[in-house]
């Protein structure tokens, strides 16, 4: 070591050489290394988060063939309650088929009016109607059995309120008021 | 002694000078260390082609597939739609209130002893439905009073078969003025009126407590 003599011009060259490596050190770090590894650790994330969406969509498209498979049914009940509401206004075509019913069964005369028309509390796209049904004269049998009929026949009417009067004139007749609630399409 | 003389002594001498050329050395280890640089770029950019490469592979499972799950979750929003709508229609259709049951039960509980003058009835509430019937009327007897009493614990009884929480109460009774003939017998009677309340359906599932977990984090 004691052979090697470094002049000042020596010391320069040294002083420039480990300046230069040191610049290039770190560029290598700054510019190249570092992003490439920040990049490959994105692409990781990016991998690591596709999986489960990709998991997430199979089983999305998984579960609509199965809700596919259930979906007729549930139209077709869908359908055939749509097709026991007639079209147009309820006002027009409710009463006088009641009416008809009613008269089908031997009571002549039943006045069917409308109380309220309000949106259906469950149902949406539906209203719920309520109407007024006087039976001003009915025998209790014919009545009962006209009753029955309605509940079963008409699965979009309910009966809400009943009032039966004798009728003192004739011990045999009634007066029925009937509250009924029926669903219309909005 | 024969006298040596090394003519190339200045020549050695500055091979010797270049070999130790400092400059030379450091040239040298930068190469080695550019070396292993650039090795270890292309290593991490090895492992980095092969992990895009894997997720170029997943990215276009994914783009084909989204759109198609997107198209599916609306699907089966829509269907829900049905379904939910189809099940509350049949709900609303099958727990309605039936009269006609009802009133073939009263006419089974009413004796020929007893005259219904007037009868009203309400339903309220969806999926319990609770329902409220009066009576009034006339009961003839020798003590009409006790055959009022038997119809109202015999509308207790009969409903209490078929229907929840069923009491009958007598809003009135009371002694009449009037007499009936019921089969060649002249009968006092009694003028009464019956509170009948029933609850059919069945009552929504009762919302569970929250558990101590949830109530720690939310506490």
């Amino acid at each position: 070591m004691s052979n090697i003599k470094l002049g000042k011009e020596d010391i320069q060259k040294i002083a420039l050489g480990v300046l230069l490596g040191v610049g290039v050190v770190c560029g290598y770090f700054q510019w190249l290394l570092f992003p490439l590894q920040a990049r490959h650790k994105a692409t990781i994330k990016s991998t690591a988060a596709l999986a489960p969406a990709i998991s997430a969509a199979k089983a999305q498209l998984a579960r609509d063939t199965q809700v596919s498979v259930q979906a007729p049914l549930a139209k077709a009940t869908l359908v055939q309650i749509d097709a026991m509401i007639p079209e147009g206004a309820p006002v027009a075509w409710f009463p006088p088929r009641i009416a008809d019913f009613f008269k089908s069964r031997g009571i002549d005369k039943a006045t069917t009016r409308l109380n309220s028309d309000t949106a259906h509390p469950i149902l949406p796209g539906y209203r719920r109607l309520s109407w007024a049904l006087d039976l001003p004269k009915v025998e209790w049998f014919a009545f009962g059995k006209a009753l029955a009929d309605l509940e079963n026949l008409e699965p979009l009417v309910s009966i809400e309120n009943v009032s039966v009067d004798a009728l003192r004139e004739e011990p045999d007749g009634q007066h029925v008021v009937l509250t009924l609630s029926s669903i219309v399409r909005k | 002694m024969p006298l040596h003389l090394n003519l190339f002594h200045e020549i050695e001498t500055q091979k010797a000078a270049s070999r130790r050329d400092p400059l030379k050395i450091a040239a040298y280890i930068l190469i080695a260390i550019c070396g292993v640089f650039a090795a270890l770029y292309l290593l991490e950019l090895g492992k980095f082609a092969a992990t895009n490469s894997q997720y170029s592979l997943l990215k276009a499972e994914f783009d084909k597939l989204d759109p198609q799950a997107r198209a599916a979750e609306k699907r089966e929003k829509d269907l829900k739609e049905t379904f939910d709508t189809s099940e509350k229609f049949v709900r609303a259709i099958e727990d309605r209130f039936y009269w006609a049951p009802v009133m073939g039960e009263v006419m089974k509980v009413v004796p020929r002893e007893v005259q219904i003058t007037k009868m009203s009835g309400g339903v309220q509430g969806a999926a319990v439905k609770k329902t409220t019937m009066n009576f009034d009327g006339i009961a003839a007897g020798d003590d009409p009073r006790r055959v009022a009493e038997d119809l109202r614990q015999s509308l207790v009884e009969t409903f209490g078969k078929k229907y929840r929480n069923v009491t009958a109460i007598f809003r009135q009774l009371e002694e009449s003025p009037a007499s009936v003939t019921l089969d060649g017998k002249t009968l006092p009677t009694a003028i009464f009126g019956i509170s009948l309340t029933l609850q059919a359906g069945e009552e929504a599932p009762a919302t569970p407590p929250p558990s101590r977990a949830a109530r720690r984090r939310s506490g």
